[in-house]
């Protein structure tokens, strides 16, 4: 435990499990992973260290270490994430990745004392692991191997005892499908094959309780702290600054669509004991905070608010973006009435497995609503992922272009239920993707992921199929959101923030899950009386565009792009939650509704007692910044061939540039962007990171800036610095 | 009856509306809290008894002092307040009003000027924007608070104002008000600069030409209803 | 009170005095006036359901809605680093952990009564199992009345984590010193969902005058 440790603000101890020999050891945190903060960093570096680039995926040697940071547990507002690092099994390169996930699992983790979980080898039989503070057991689990996460997590939380929290594997991720995850509390996900790494190691869940603390050197600053963040900077999901509905306090609210749903008139219809208004939440009053998000009204509209108990999410946030329901139009279909879920899951994924639409259930208009619910739980139940909205679109696509009549054999296509899809029939949903998470018959290829599939089904090449398309490529927009041509889609890319958006999208071996952008500009704060001069005011003059009146690049928006990729590794090395942070805006009219880009050094110094400011924090995650790129050439060679990641894996999709045909890029009215222009951009971010303006690939004199002298001597022995 | 009360009455005012369940029927013999607590057996406390435990009394303040606080918690009930009715709630209402003005302790309560009356509020609760679109709530001319909202919309962020902004709170227009204030504002010269435009998945939208070109109207529109999440 | 007679609690010690009687106990079966339920923010549902439990502090009265906890744990989180310099779950001397995953009375994220979860505290017990377990006379009152723990006594034995029904005070495990709730607000303070609040008698006095 992290007291017994004495250290401030770390647990203090990373425990390591070979599932191979049963071995449980403990070893300290610092001095080795200090510089490299918690979570991700944590990970980087124990894979750069311990698995060598060309392990795969599936096989003994393959580890996967799951990490919580220095802030995760502190009481910081929205502290409460898990990462998870592990080589990708799907996307292109099978290069390094991370996976996230929310609940209560991270602070428990700590208290348990630990600042990471480094997970080796593999089991012959199924287990769990325990974690009882420092008593850490595997334990038989066969008992549960074969079901889903929900029953899974029920019956290890029951027979560990009241303050176990769980985190579990579904079918999908024992039956090795790619597009897996790992499912705790109710609804939190950590996707991008997670689910598949552990299956392998026949490793189902993982039990913790920890009664143990984190230690904060100066207490009274930090209460400080978290109240000042409560009180003048936190906003609400995707940490917007106005209110959508117009409250009496507020100077703006946002008459197109924001996330601050809650107001007088939004309710919580389902709550036990009569519906219970959200009100308004002015500015200052902690005790307000968690009715600013309604996500329900975002993800499906006023027609949900009847089935809303109350709202969840992670420990220590008080922005409650998951939505929980009780629907009984499920129950009395014999169907799982209590549900919740947030975003993707529960909508865009849900929705587009109902290729031609939806039937009424009680209401008008209820029909994709009440799918979309059962949606989310069947996928959590099942342990799958929807890569971001990608299967969903590759499964629309395909029904609508006559893909599956080619590609699936006669008696497979049959055999497929398409009336119950047609009949807007929930239990669709458990058919179709219970055959991905069995690996049943050639549609189950969804499971493989967009790369995989893809090539498999000749989309991605214009000869290879009777569209004459290329997936990636093609400008439509109901299915643009493939960034790359590496597997994976953008996540609030170039539609929402211009250039920085692109390059920070492109970075990664999977979507980016960075909202440092979309957080501000989608805000729904006014233009040049807020985000303009607020974001200028931290990036200089012309970092940000009015929306859809883009301009070209230039070195402050070059400036905002560096930020905003080195903040994300940052988030999921703290541990923060990246939909909240950074604290770049603010809902207060006193502060001219500036944020406070400082807070996360104050935390730091706070917490641990040691100088931090953000500049230090950002320094060290320009290291974990570089480890990214290191490694991903690295696989690019083993697995591309490539000495090259500018004209591999930087490649971005033509829709990009070819949206929109009648309008210009920079003119009024299109979010598309300029091929040339796009070349500046890569050779200005290039620079400002210290790469190689040829490769993209990092140089020597900035590895070593970083104390990665051994990650430029193997470039070298590549050939590839 | 209290002042707030008076103001309510004469605003022909409900209680704030909260959303409250219909009231299950109430077992006729279900105690009242007080009543129960007082029928219960004295029981220790463990703590210190009060040193000054005086009887609770209301705080004094001048009449102009306390018409203020009313208009307070109107506001913070997101309500603004006529002059109109404070004139019928209090009849010295313009004496207490005038008074207010040199009263520091007042400062914070403003107005503003409608077609039909003037309107009061307390700014600590309320904001000038919101005080505006509360005005416009309440004179009801639907079809300048289109015009007004769809302009300022696209001055102030700038975006197009969908049509279903105007049956949110606090606007809360019926379908039918608002399609008949639509098609006033559509015929109105004063309102020619305001115009409708689907964006791309049929939902309507209304910019001013005012702003935005059909284009960039049209661009908002969609902007407006990208759902990513 | 058609009567004129003045109805309800005329002081802050009445007011005490009176829920006193019924602290930790929901309030279900009762019928609350509007004032009170204003004073509450609460509705008569949630009070019939039992979903409304009021404890009675020294400087006010604790009002629990279950109905709105949505188990974020700030309350334990700000409980600890106030009163502990270090920020636990475990340790909180208000539980709502316990109460989130899959507690003894059937609730949590993992049963099938997902969406219930609520936090519990001390009742300051005008007899205290907990001070009467003691061995170490460790559990006193003090000037206004709370109980406290003198951790130069306490000698972590956890005889009154086993004597309080509730199973309230907590030995940390490292210190090895118990800890109870001192009504020191914070847990209330921080709720960013009015799960909690706390009402000064001063109000619940005017309310209960109200009708």
């Amino acid at each position: 435990m992290s007291a017994k440790n004495g250290v401030y603000g770390w647990a203090g101890t990373i425990l390591r499990v070979n599932l191979t020999t049963g071995s449980i050891t403990f070893e300290d945190t610092l001095p080795k992973y200090k510089h490299y903060i918690g979570g991700m960093g944590i990970g980087y570096k124990v894979l750069w260290d311990e698995v060598p680039m060309d392990t795969k995926p599936y096989s003994d040697a393959a580890k996967v270490v799951f990490g919580v940071g220095p802030l995760t547990g502190s009481a910081v507002p929205c502290a409460g994430r898990t990462n998870i690092t592990l080589l990708s099994s799907w996307s292109r390169g099978y290069s390094i990745i991370d996976s996230h996930m929310g609940g209560h699992f991270a602070q428990n983790m700590k208290y348990a004392g630990y600042d990471a979980i480094i997970i080796e080898g593999r089991s012959e039989t199924p287990v769990y692991l325990k974690i009882d503070d420092d008593k850490v057991t595997l334990e038989d689990a066969s008992h549960v191997w074969g079901t889903g996460t929900f029953n899974t997590n029920k019956v290890i939380a029951k027979e560990c005892g009241p303050e176990f929290d769980v985190a579990s594997i579904g079918q999908a991720g024992e039956n090795l499908v790619n597009m897996s995850s790992i499912v705790t509390s109710v609804g939190n996900v950590a996707g991008a094959g997670t689910g598949s790494a552990l299956g392998y190691k026949k490793l189902k869940a993982i039990a913790v309780r920890g009664t143990g603390s984190v230690l904060i050197a100066d207490p009274v600053k930090h209460k400080e702290l978290c109240d000042y963040m409560l009180r003048e900077l936190i906003g609400t999901n995707n940490n917007h600054n106005v209110p959508q509905n117009p409250q009496a306090w507020a100077e703006y609210s946002a008459p197109s669509k924001n996330r601050w749903k809650g107001s007088p008139g939004v309710v919580w219809g389902k709550a036990p004991n009569g519906p219970i208004d959200m009100g308004e939440q002015p500015v200052g009053d902690i005790n307000r905070i968690s009715y600013r998000n309604a996500k329900f009204m975002y993800d499906h509209g006023e027609i949900v608010s009847k089935y809303v108990v109350k709202v969840g999410g992670c420990s220590s946030c008080p922005i409650r973006c998951y939505s929980q329901y009780d629907c009984e139009v499920l129950t009395e279909q014999g169907l799982p009435g209590k549900v919740s879920n947030t975003c993707s899951p529960t909508g865009t994924n849900p929705k587009n497995f109902y290729a031609e639409g939806f039937k009424d259930f009680k209401e008008e208009g209820d029909g994709s609503l009440i799918v979309s619910l059962h949606g989310s739980y069947v996928l959590d139940d099942l342990g799958l992922w929807e890569n971001y909205g990608c299967m969903c679109r590759e499964f629309k696509f395909c029904y609508l272009n006559g893909i599956f009549e080619k590609v699936l054999p006669k008696e497979e296509y049959d055999s497929i239920p398409w009336q119950m899809m047609k009949d807007c029939d929930p239990r669709w949903l458990d058919d179709i993707w219970g055959r991905i998470a069995r690996k049943e018959g050639e549609i189950s290829r969804l499971g493989e992921g967009t790369y995989s599939l893809l090539r498999a089904w000749g989309l991605d090449d214009p000869a290879k199929n009777h569209l004459g398309i290329n997936f990636y490529d093609m400008v439509d927009a109901n299915y643009n959101i493939n960034i790359t041509h590496n597997g994976h889609p953008k996540h609030h890319g170039p539609e929402e923030s211009g250039q920085a958006a692109l390059l920070f999208n492109v970075m990664y071996n999977r979507d980016c899950m960075n909202h440092c952008l979309t957080n501000t500009v989608r805000s729904g704060s006014p233009f040049d009386a807020v985000i303009k001069p607020v974001l200028e005011s931290y990036f200089g003059e012309g970092c940000v565009d009015a929306p859809k009146k883009y301009t070209p690049i230039n070195e402050a928006k070059i400036r905002l792009a560096k930020w905003a990729f080195l903040e994300k590794q940052w988030h999921d090395s703290a541990t923060l939650c990246n939909w909240m942070y950074p604290m770049t805006l603010s809902p207060s009219k006193a502060r001219g509704y500036k944020g406070d880009l400082e807070l996360d050094g104050k935390f730091m110094t706070a917490i641990t007692g040691e100088e931090w400011t953000t500049e230090d924090i950002l320094f060290d995650m320009e290291r974990v910044s570089n480890m990214l790129r290191g490694m991903t050439a690295i696989s690019y060679k083993i697995h591309e061939n490539a000495d090259n990641l500018r004209k591999t894996h930087d490649v971005v999709s033509a829709w990009v540039f070819d949206q929109d045909p009648d309008i210009k890029a920079f003119e009024p009215g299109t979010t598309k962007l300029d091929r040339e222009d796009w070349e500046k951009s890569l050779d200005m971010f290039y620079e400002i990171m210290g790469w190689n303006k040829e490769t993209g690939i990092p140089t020597r004199e900035t590895l070593e800036k970083f104390g990665l002298g051994d990650m430029a001597d193997k470039l070298e022995e590549m050939k590839l610095i | 009856m209290s002042l707030m009360d008076r103001l309510r009455k004469a605003a022909g005012m409900q209680e704030a509306p909260k959303a409250e369940p219909p009231m299950p029927e109430t077992e006729p013999d279900k105690p009242d809290l007080i009543d129960y607590l007082e029928s219960l057996p004295e029981v220790e406390v463990p703590y210190t008894p009060f040193e000054e435990d005086k009887e609770i009394d209301a705080p004094k303040r001048s009449e102009a002092e306390m018409l203020a606080c009313e208009i307070r918690l109107c506001t913070r009930g997101e309500d603004l307040v006529s002059l109109t009715q404070l004139r019928s709630a209090c009849e010295n209402a313009d004496e207490l009003l005038e008074e207010m003005k040199d009263l520091v302790s007042c400062a914070d309560i403003l107005f503003i000027q409608g077609d039909q009356d003037v309107y009061y509020y307390c700014s600590t609760y309320m904001t000038d924007n919101y005080a505006k679109i509360a005005m416009l709530v309440l004179e009801k001319d639907w079809p300048r608070t289109i015009a007004e909202m769809v302009r300022f919309n696209c001055k102030t962020y700038p975006c197009s104002t969908p049509y279903e902004y105007f049956m949110r709170p606090p606007y809360l227009m019926t379908k039918p008000q608002l399609m008949r204030a639509l098609d006033q504002v559509f015929r109105n010269e004063a309102y020619k600069d305001i115009v409708s435009v689907n964006a791309s998945n049929g939902a309507p939208y209304l910019y001013s030409t005012e702003y935005f070109t059909e284009r960039y109207g049209k661009a908002l529109a969609n902007l407006g209803e990208d759902d990513s999440q | 009170m058609s009567n004129g007679e003045k109805k309800g609690f005329l002081t802050k010690e009445m007011s005490r005095r009176q829920f006193m009687k019924i602290s930790g106990k929901s309030l279900a079966g009762l019928a609350l006036s509007t004032s009170m339920l204003s004073l509450f923010n609460t509705t008569q549902a949630e009070v019939d359901s039992g979903a409304v439990t009021t404890f009675a502090l020294a400087k006010g009265l604790l009002v629990v809605n279950t109905d709105k906890c949505t188990g974020c744990q700030r309350c334990e989180l700000n409980c600890t680093l106030v009163n502990d310099g270090k920020v636990s779950s475990y340790m909180s001397r208000i539980k709502v952990t316990r109460n989130l995953f899959s507690s003894r009375n059937g609730s949590g994220l993992y049963t099938e009564d997902r969406w219930t979860c609520f936090p519990d505290t001390c009742r300051q017990c005008a007899d205290p199992a907990c001070a009467n377990a003691c061995p170490m006379k460790a559990i006193y009152a003090d000037e206004n009345g709370v109980k406290l723990i003198d951790e130069e006594k306490c000698v972590g034995c956890g005889a009154c984590t086993q004597a309080c029904p509730w199973h309230m005070p907590t030995v940390d495990p490292i210190t090895r010193k118990s800890k109870k709730c001192i009504q020191c607000g914070a847990c209330v303070a921080g709720c960013p969902s009015g799960a909690l609040t706390i009402i000064p008698w001063d109000e619940v006095a005017a309310a209960s005058q109200a009708i």
